[in-house]
This record gives C-alpha cells, structure tokens and sequence, in this order.
C-alpha cells in the first residue's frame, strides 16, 4: 500500500510539471513568435513626431546587442553603448533599465489596448491580407502538396515499420519486471519510434525541399509540416515514458488510468502549443508590416490564451482522476493538498500568461523557472526514488518479502505527512534526506509506515549498496535541476552566460556571483552528501564486537571515520568560503597564503603525529593486530587493549599498561593468531616403561579433546614426541599440542594435573634430584660424617643445576 | 461463399485501381505519356464484359461491405480493422463525383474523358476536386492493401515475397500522386498559356475587325444556348451525384439501423473468461473470444484478424460452463488444415455465452507469419513421424 500512495504521489507532481514544461514551450515559442517581428501598433500613435526610434528599431537593435559577436565587435572599436538598451551588455545603472522596461510595458499596453479596439476588424482584415497573398486556388494547391508530402512520409514510415513490426511487437509483448530489462526494451522502442518518426520527417521534409515555392506558400507549407512533425515527437517522447498502452515498458510510476489521460492531454497541449506558434508565425508573415490593426497580436494572444486555457484544464482534469482513485483505494490524499497543487499551477499559468500579455519574457521566464523548480526537483526526486525502489525489489528479492514494511519499500520517497510523527517514516538510510524532502509542500502525504520490530535485520547487511547511492542521486538530479534553472534564468535574463562576471551593470555582476555562489554550494553540497552517505554506511555497518568476541579491523575504521568525516566538512567549508569570497571579489591569496605559512609551521610540530597517524593506518591496512589479541613490540608484551587515532594500549598480563605510538612500532609480533603449539616436558627416571608414557599421553590426549571447556581449541590434541633429550640424572620425555591461541594455557594446566595423576595411577614416578653417595670402606659412618657427606651432595646437586627459572611471560 | 465473393470482387477492384494509379505515374513523364499509357491500362475497363466486371465488383463490394458491417457485433476494434472498415465507407463520398463526372463527360456531355481534360478540372478549374482524389488514393489504397495483406501475408509463399511487395506497396501511391502533381503543373501551364492566347487573339479580333452585329447577335446566341446546354448537363450531373451519394448515406443508415435492430436484444450479461497463464476478463456476451481479447488487451495473436483463415487464434477450451456454438465450415476447414484436436478451437468464431470460460493460448501472441509456416511444417513432420497431440508453439 505505501508503494501505490507513493506513486501516486510521483504520479501527480510528474503530471504537472511535464504539463507546465510543455506550457512552458508553447508558450516560449508564441512569445517568441511575438517578440521577433516587433510590435507593430506603435505606428498607429498619433503623438510620434520627435519621432524617437520606433519600437521595432530598438527591439531590432537589442537583437542584435543580445548577439555575442555583435557586443564583441562593439567593444573593439572601442565604442561606448548606446543609452537606453536593456540586457546586461552596457554599461546602464538600474533605474535606465527598470525605466525602460516600464517604458516598454506601457508600449504592450497601448498595443494591447489598439488591438482590442480593433478586435471586430481583424478577422476581415487578416483574410484580405491573406488574398492578397495567395489566391485561393493556391491554398488548396498547397493543401494538395501537404497531402501528399504526409503520404510520401507515412508511406515511408509504414515500411520502415513492416520491418519493425516484429522486434517492436516482441518487445511489447515480453513481460518483464526487471528493471534494466525494462528500461532496455523502452529505450529500444523509443529508437524505433524514432527511427520511424525520422524517416517520416526525411520522407516529408524532402518531398517539400524538392519543390519551388513562392515564399508565402512556403512559409504556410512549412509550418504545416512542423504542425504534423512536432505533434508526433511530442506523442512520441511522451509515449516513450508514459508508455500508454503497454505498462511494462513503462518508466514513471504511473497507472494506465492515469498514464493514458496523461498522455493525451500531453499530446493535446503539445498540439495546441505548435499550432498556436505556427497560426501567430504564419499571421505575422502574413500582416506584420502592414498590421496597424493589431489583428496578429490579438491572434497571438488569443491563440496564448487557448494554451493556458487547456493548460488548466489538464491540471483540474488529471487532479480530478487523482482524486477519484485515491478515494476508491483508501490512499491517503489529504483534500487540502488535492486542493493546492491545481490551484497553485493555476496560478502559476494564469501569471505566466499574463506577464506574456505585457510581453515582460524575462519576468516570465523567472516565474517559470523558479515557480516549476520545486515541483520538478520533487518529482525527480521522486522518479529518482522510483526507480532505486525497482533496481532493489529486483536485487533483493527475499529482503523486500521480509522487511515489507520497512525502508528498502517505499518510504523514503514518502514524505511525512503532517499528522505523522517526525521521525515516523525515517529508514536508517537517510534521515537527511527525509528532512530535506518533508517540507511542508510535499505533494501527498502518506501513512507514517510502521516502525518495523528489530530482529532480522542483522542477518542482512543494514544498508544496501544502492541505498548508498540513492541520496547521492537525489542530490545529483536537485543539483542539475538547480543549475538548469540558474542556467535558464540568466539565458532569459542576460543573453551571453559567460561573459556575465565581465558585465558592468549591477544586476547582471549581482546576478553572475549569485550564480557562482549556488553553483558551489551544490557542488560541494554534492560532494558531502555523497562522502558522508559512504562514512555513515561503512559506520552503520559496523557491529560493535558482542561479549568477549575479538573485534576485527573495523574497529579502529570506526574511530577513524568520523575523523574523517568531520576534516571532510571542515575542508570543503573552507573550499566553499574561499570561493565565494573570491567569486565576490576579495582577494583570497594573502589569506591562502597565510594559512600556508602556519600550515608549515604547524606542520613542522606536529611531523611525528603525523607520522603516528599515517603509520597506525598502515598497520591496520596490513591488519597486524586487532583488539584484544596478544602482541609483542620490542621489550614490551600485552594485550591490546584499545586503539586512538595515534598511539596504541597495551596491557601486560600483570596489569601494567603501556602506551605505545605508531610510530614506534618497528616490528610487532602477535600470539594470538590462528594457532599457538606449546611444548611440555617433564622428567622420569630412566627405567620408566615409555610405551606405557605413549599411552597414558595418547588416552589423555583424547579426554583433553572431550573437555567441553576447551575442547574446541584444541587443534592437534595432546601427543607424546618420546625421549627429547637424556639427562644426568633421568630422562626428559617431550608432549605437545596445538590449540587456538589464548585456549593454551587452560589446556597446558590440565595436561599437567591429568598426567601426574595419570602417572601416579600407573606407578610412574617423575624424577627427583638425588645423589647417590658411594663410601668405601665397610665401617659405618658417625653422625658428623653423614653430615658432611650430605652437604657436599648438596653442593653438588646445587651446582650442578640451578633452580629452575620460571617461564617469563604466562599471564 | 461470401468470403471468396468479397476477396474476389475485392481483388478486381484492386486491380483496376493499380492500373489506374500507375496509370497516373506517367505524368512524372509528361501528360501524352499518360494519354498513350490510358489506352493500355485504363481504357480497356470501360468496354465491354471487363467494364461489366468492374461495375458488378464494385457494387457487390460495397454491399458485401456493408454486410459485414451489419455482422459485426462490437465497434471496437483493431486498428488496421478499424481503419479499412472507415476508410471503406469513405471511398464512395469521396469517390461518387469523380466516377460521376467520367461517366458525365462520356455519356452526357459527350467528350472523351481524357486524363488532360480530367486534370484540368482538377487543378485549374475546381481543385477541391484535385484535394479530395487525393485523399481517394490514399483510402483506396489503404483500404484494399489492408484487405490484400490480411488475404495473402499467412500464406505460405508470402514470406518471399514480402519484401519485394513492401516497397511496391508504398511506391504506387506515392509516384501516382507524384504523376498527378506534375502533369497538374503541366495542365495549369497549358491553361495558363491558352488564357493567355485566348487575350491576345480576343484583342487583336477587337482591334482589327469589327464584327457587324448580326455576326456579334448570332454568335452571342450561339453562346447563350452552348451555356444553357451546358447547365443542363451540369443539372443533370449534379443531380445523378447526390442521387448516388443519397443512395449510398441511406444503404449505411439502414444498414445501421438493421445493425442496432439485431444487436438490440443482445443480453447485456458478462462472459467471465480465464486466460491459462493469463489474467482473467470480463466481456460482454455476443462478441467473439478474440474481439473480447482485444476490448481487454489480453495479447492473442491473430494473423489474417478474424477471418478465420490462419488458425493462429485457436485456444484449447479448457473448461465451459455453456455450450459453445458449433464451428463452421471456415473454423472446421482449418482446425483440418491444422490438425487440431477436438478440444481446440478458433477464437475468432467461437462466442462464450454467460458464464466462465477457461482457454489456453495456443500461439505465441508474436507470432509472425513466418513463424506459422515453420510451425505448420514441423507439426506436419511430427504428424507424419508420430501421431503426437498438438504440441503448444513455441
């Protein structure tokens, strides 16, 4: 269920800003239309006669300055602009500029004011202009021409799709759900639609370019075939992602109920749009030096307003539709924002059309662009969301059945609605993100989804790769959208982009370092989001070690990377300020400069914490020592107890601590990894039976094994090697094992106590230190010489071999 | 019967049609070209038994037509269907003044219909006229070659020889209207040239002698009386073509009208039908299978649409509720020709009554004609080698 809401609400915002994007063109191609060949009313003015140069001159010369080679020349000859011209090439204060364009508004107005009067003789006049033309003969012969031209064009057409038919038909009729099969099958459609529509283009095109035409005829005949060519793109783009009839191949989250009203209404406005440019262009042809009547303008405004008319009729019709499913499938679409969207857009047109009445194209472009900015960034966002939500069902399959609620589904597309609790929908992927999109604009609300219970969760790895990504890309597709928009804006404003950081004017330098500024903040804004969803992933992913489990490499990953995170966000702040401040015009190289010298300096101080710093992250890199295991460096031994960005702790068996630097660390040796073999000996007089040793070893051997403790540490268990080596006094009998290292000593302990028992069970006697002291001679001996015969034994045995030393370094 | 009927009638009149277009392709040469070329490819059909053929052709046609339109029990249809059926009862609105004002020249004004003068009319002096056989050849065209595709394209040779029939296809249409735009220009120029002629001749007679007004009363009369004959002969022209054209909007109303009368009793209950591997629809009963696949957009592939001839629509009835009509000598022809057990069926001929229907797709909904052939040869194959039960294709 949240997956259908959220489509919906993609479903809706998509269908307005595709409409209000097609508005935009017709719209800019009617004004355009408009704008080259002047208006033509002013000559009707009485009061003309200091005779200032005409409205069409000075639109004429403004073309020509908005021209960049034009300007180029200009400034070569050194020349000074001329006063009283807008656009950002000269060097006018604000108030000649705001003057003029009052100035050129009140000329719309009369204008505007003229041709309403005039209104009841346009229809005449423009069919007696269009008489004097062609003869009607010779329209009906055109329309003959066009005719034929669109059976050479679809005849061509036709053929191309018999040899077509068959791919294009497998395609429609595989159904697949993956979504890069998807996209492929759509994409290869799309090229043969287009293919098609080329050939159609190129069959008709050149059918006219092989005919002479007067230039009226020409002019008519052309726009003919635009009509009919643009009508067909537009079909076809849209078809292309709203894939009307076949929605596998579909590429929006839309319904075939809404995909297909969408569609038409698309096709219908595009037609509308290109038909209005086309009448208005064919009109001006027509009358545009003789019109005192204003008859063209009043077509075109006419014609402007069909356009809004059906702009807005699409809007109310598609919100209509929305609003009725969304009734018959409980989604959840508050009435108020059902209300708002339409109204807004509405509005957005009504205004549109009204600043294109009072021919004020820049202030239209503005409110174009940043009144569609929102809604487009938002559901791109959303598409965005769309498909990162299709690439996982298909790349995760059994994850989307287990956590069907949760984060992977839908909501981070879903904004939070207003009764929801804040944090209600936030995945673990992105709470920025979620913040960033539920604005109180959002254009459906959806049920907050349920927090979803704990459990399975570390089974599967918490963030996905693409959920990496999916941030990224929001960012991305916002940022380009943005920089679209800035980019639009200053081509509606100043003409020439680039050459606006060498414009004089105020405006057009405000306009130029405001653009700058933008432009970084998204970029480095980009950067940011994109290195801090990787830290925050590779964190998320990290589970800290449970109990007395030995913590891996990650460990210290996870003390580093917030480090790094946090120098990340410093540099590019720093990054950001410098170039904004240079993009204002301070100079930024003393302060570089300076910084340089106390970054020297503190370089200098800090050299060995940088060599610890750089060297601790080369250890890790050679995974030479993890928590908890037992290293050696140098003279010092210990368990590793905790690691800092610089220095590494080690604790010794008996409890002294040492702190020991990376940098230090020459050579390290560790004991605790994979395996440890441990030796024993022990000594038995020379007569003992070995073969019984061997056994009693072999049998304990096997009940070491057995011992639920550490029995599973023990790799090879106990085995007697025989006699090692042959003393004075006895002979020294070697066993050994092999066990996991820290499970040694448990195993070492029991081996002994297992043994003397064992031995003492069998009649076998360990050796013992004794002297034995021949006397000659066969009387017995007094006290004193017993005495001083078992101090010289004494010496002896002491001499001989010292008390034993203990083994060092057991803890 | 009324199959082979149309196909034939069809076919005669398609005929005459490429003649008559190639016929029109001369005038990329020159308007004699086209005069010579009419004696060989146009004018034989006005003679005789051929000019007979034609005639009876095209009014069996029209009403065989008109029949089928009267047969059909939903307007919902395909496109290359719905196409023909419009494109066909286009033909003769747009047809009836060009055949009128032939036979008009011919019989009532008595000159020979040639292509200079029929052009002439067309460009110089009504070129509404000139539009509209525009649109005609396009209809036409469209029209039989949809018939003829839908004939010919599951036929086994078929395949061969496409690809050298497509580009034909498209080329006739395109240089007869190419012919016709220059020979226009060619016309217009002669006529342009005359107009001219006729100035200078009137003016040098005004100038140089004067006519006495005996000679000047006479030859107004002269004049007077070719007008009213003329306007006679328009009448009377004008009235056979509304005559037509009044026949022809009553045969469509009535047929429509018996149409509604038929289907008026048509019970408006549900047919429920399952697709095996598909999804489960609802229709209305009366239609055919195939027409309730297409109103559901259920995929099913049918390749000479409907007609029952190609096979390619057959379902296994896995499961009825109602009894299914019984086939008819088309349906059974070709289960025969295919092979098919008891249990299969066409859909295109079967209409499931009220209740649920379960059927299984037994063609690929892709299937080209190509594919057909390769599948009927291994079918025959295996039918040969083992009498194995239809295997579903792939």
């Amino acid at each position: 269920m949240p997956d259908m809401t959220a489509n919906l609400r993609v479903a809706r915002s998509l269908i307005v800003a595709t409409i209000l994007l097609f508005f935009a063109i017709g719209s800019a191609g009617v004004s355009q239309a408009q704008m080259i060949p002047g208006a033509p009313a002013p000559q009707a003015e009485p009061e003309a006669e200091p005779t200032p140069p005409s409205p069409n001159d000075i639109r004429e010369l403004m073309r020509l300055l908005a021209d960049p080679s034009v300007v180029v020349w200009l400034r070569s000859q050194g020349e000074q602009m001329l006063d009283g011209e807008s656009g950002f090439d000269d060097s006018e204060s604000f108030q000649e500029e705001l003057a003029e364009r009052v100035e050129r508004t009140r000329l719309r107005l009369t204008s505007l004011a003229i041709s309403w009067r005039n209104l009841p003789a346009a229809p005449a006049f423009l069919s007696e202009a269009w008489q004097e033309q062609v003869t009607s003969d010779q329209t009906l012969r055109s329309i003959i021409y066009v005719v034929i031209f669109l059976v050479i064009g679809s005849g061509l057409e036709w053929l191309y799709r018999q040899y077509t038919l068959q791919p294009m038909l497998r395609l429609e009729l595989n159904k697949s759900t993956s979504l890069s099969h998807r996209l492929n099958a759509a994409v290869l459609r799309a090229v043969l639609v287009f293919g098609g529509l080329l050939i159609f283009s190129i069959g008709t095109i050149g059918a006219f370019l092989s005919f002479t035409w007067p230039s009226f005829v020409e002019n008519i005949v052309l726009n003919l075939l635009t009509i009919v060519i643009t009508i067909r793109v537009a079909s076809t783009v849209s078809m292309f992602f709203l894939a009307p009839r076949v929605p596998e191949l579909r590429l929006v989250p839309l319904s075939s109920a809404l995909a297909r009203p969408l569609h038409y209404w698309l096709v219908l406005i595009a037609s509308i749009g290109v038909i209005s440019f086309s009448v208005t262009d064919v009109f001006v042809h027509l009358a545009g030096n003789t019109d005192a009547l204003g008859a063209t303008l009043a077509v075109a405004v006419g014609t402007g307003a069909a356009l809004a008319v059906a702009v807005i009729l699409a809007v109310w019709h598609l919100s209509w539709i929305i609003g009725k499913r969304s009734l018959r499938e409980d989604a959840i679409v508050s009435s108020r924002r059902l209300k708002f969207w339409p109204g807004y857009l509405t509005l957005l047109t009504a205004a549109t059309w009204c600043l294109w009445l009072l021919s004020a194209t820049e202030l239209m472009w503005t409110v174009i662009i940043l009144g569609l900015l929102f809604p487009v960034t938002r559901l791109l966002n959303g598409w965005i969301d769309y498909f990162f939500d299709e690439a996982e069902a298909k790349h995760e399959p059994e994850q989307q059945e287990n956590f069907e609620p949760e984060a992977v589904e839908a909501p981070p597309i879903v904004p939070v609605a207003e009764a929801a609790p804040a944090d209600a929908g936030v995945g673990a992927d992105g709470p920025l993100e979620q913040t960033a999109v539920a604005e109180p604009g959002s254009i459906t609300p959806v049920e907050p989804t349920p927090a979803e219970p704990e459990g399975a969760e570390e089974e599967e790895e918490a963030v996905s790769a693409l959920e990496l990504y999916r941030p990224v890309a929001r960012r991305f597709v916002r940022f380009v959208a943005v920089l679209c928009a800035i980019f639009a804006l200053l081509a509606a404003w100043g003409g020439n982009i680039f050459s606006l950081s060498e414009s004089q004017t105020f405006s057009g330098r405000f306009v130029g370092i405001l653009a700058d500024i933008i432009t970084v903040l998204l970029i480095a804004d980009l950067i940011w989001i994109w290195a801090k969803s990787a830290i925050d992933r590779r964190l998320a992913n990290y589970v800290p070690p449970q109990g007395s489990e030995a913590p891996g490499p990650e460990a210290r990953m996870a003390t580093l990377l917030p480090i790094l995170r946090v120098t990340l966000m410093v540099t590019l702040i720093a990054i950001v300020i410098m170039t904004i401040l240079a993009s204002m015009g301070i100079n930024v190289g003393p302060l570089l400069a300076g910084a340089g010298v106390i970054g020297i300096a503190v370089g200098f101080g800090a050299q060995a914490l940088v060599k610890d710093i750089v060297s601790g992250i080369f250890f890790l890199i050679d995974d030479a020592f993890r928590i908890g295991e037992y290293i050696e460096v140098g003279s010092l031994r210990g368990t590793v107890e905790s690691m800092s960005i610089r220095s590494l702790r080690v604790r010794h068996h008996l409890g002294a601590i040492h702190t020991i630097p990376f940098g230090e660390l020459t050579s390290l040796t560790n004991y605790s990894r994979d395996w440890v073999i441990m030796r024993l000996e022990f000594r038995v007089p020379f007569d003992t039976d070995l073969k019984l040793v061997k056994k009693i070893v072999k049998k304990i051997g096997a009940e070491l094994q057995e011992n639920e403790v550490y029995g599973d540490g023990i790799i090879q268990t106990l085995k007697s090697q025989g006699v090692r080596r042959m003393e004075e006094f006895n002979m020294v009998v070697g066993v050994k094992f092999m066990a996991k290292p820290g499970s040694q000593w448990l195993v070492r302990r029991d081996a002994y106590q297992k043994l003397r028992d064992a031995f003492d069970a069998n009649g076998i006697n360990f050796a013992q230190r004794n002297v034995t002291v021949e006397v000659l001679g066969d009387q017995p001996l007094g006290e004193e010489a017993k005495k001083a015969i078992a101090g010289a034994a004494q010496n002896a045995v002491d001499s001989a071999a010292g008390p034993p030393q203990p083994v060092p370094d057991e803890p | 019967m009324v199959r082979n009927l149309r196909m034939l009638s069809g076919t005669v009149l398609f005929v005459f049609v490429t003649l008559h277009l190639l016929n029109m392709a001369f005038g990329l040469i020159s308007i004699d070209a086209v005069e010579t070329a009419r004696t060989y490819l146009t004018a034989p059909w006005s003679y005789g038994p051929v000019f007979v053929l034609l005639m009876i052709s095209m009014i069996v046609h029209m009403v065989l037509g008109l029949y089928s339109l009267y047969r059909r029990s939903t307007l919902r249809m395909s496109g290359y269907d719905g196409s023909q059926l419009i494109f066909g009862l286009l033909i003769m609105p747009l047809l009836a003044s060009h055949i009128v004002g032939i036979y008009a020249t011919k019989y009532i004004f008595e000159a020979d219909p040639t292509y200079r003068l029929i052009l002439s009319v067309f460009w110089v002096s009504s070129p509404l006229e000139g539009l509209r056989q525009v649109f005609v050849v396009v209809v036409v065209w469209v029209h039989g070659i949809i018939g003829i595709f839908s004939w010919m394209r599951i036929k086994p040779w078929w395949e061969r020889v496409s690809w050298f029939i497509y580009p034909l296809i498209v080329a006739v249409p395109v240089v007869a209207l190419l012919g016709f735009v220059d020979a226009g220009n060619q016309v217009i120029a002669e006529a342009e040239q005359a107009a001219q002629e006729y100035a200078a001749y009137v003016e040098t007679e005004e100038t140089e002698e004067e006519l006495s007004e005996d000679e000047l009363r006479a030859e107004e009369e002269a004049a007077e009386e070719r007008r009213a004959l003329n306007n006679e002969r328009f009448a009377l022209t004008y009235f056979i073509l509304w005559m037509v054209l009044a026949v022809y909007a009553a045969m469509v109303v009535i047929t429509l009208a018996l149409r509604a009368w038929r289907l008026r009793s048509r019970s408006q209950r549900m047919a429920t039908i399952n697709y095996v591997d598909g999804p489960t629809v609802e229709a209305k009963v009366g239609l055919s299978l195939l027409e309730m696949s297409r109103i559901n957009e259920v995929a099913h592939a049918n390749l000479c649409r409907g007609r029952g001839r190609c096979g390619t629509c057959r379902v296994r009835v896995v499961e009825s509720e109602s009894e299914l009509n019984n086939p008819s000598t088309v349906e059974v022809a070709t289960l025969a020709r295919l092979g098919s057990p008891q249990d299969v069926r066409l859909a295109c001929q079967i209409c499931p009554q009220a209740g649920s229907l379960t059927v299984e797709r037994l063609v690929s909904p892709d299937i080209a004609p190509r594919d057909m052939v390769l599948n009927q040869k291994a079918e025959a194959r295996a039918r040969t080698g083992a009498p194995a039960p239809e295997m579903a294709d792939a």
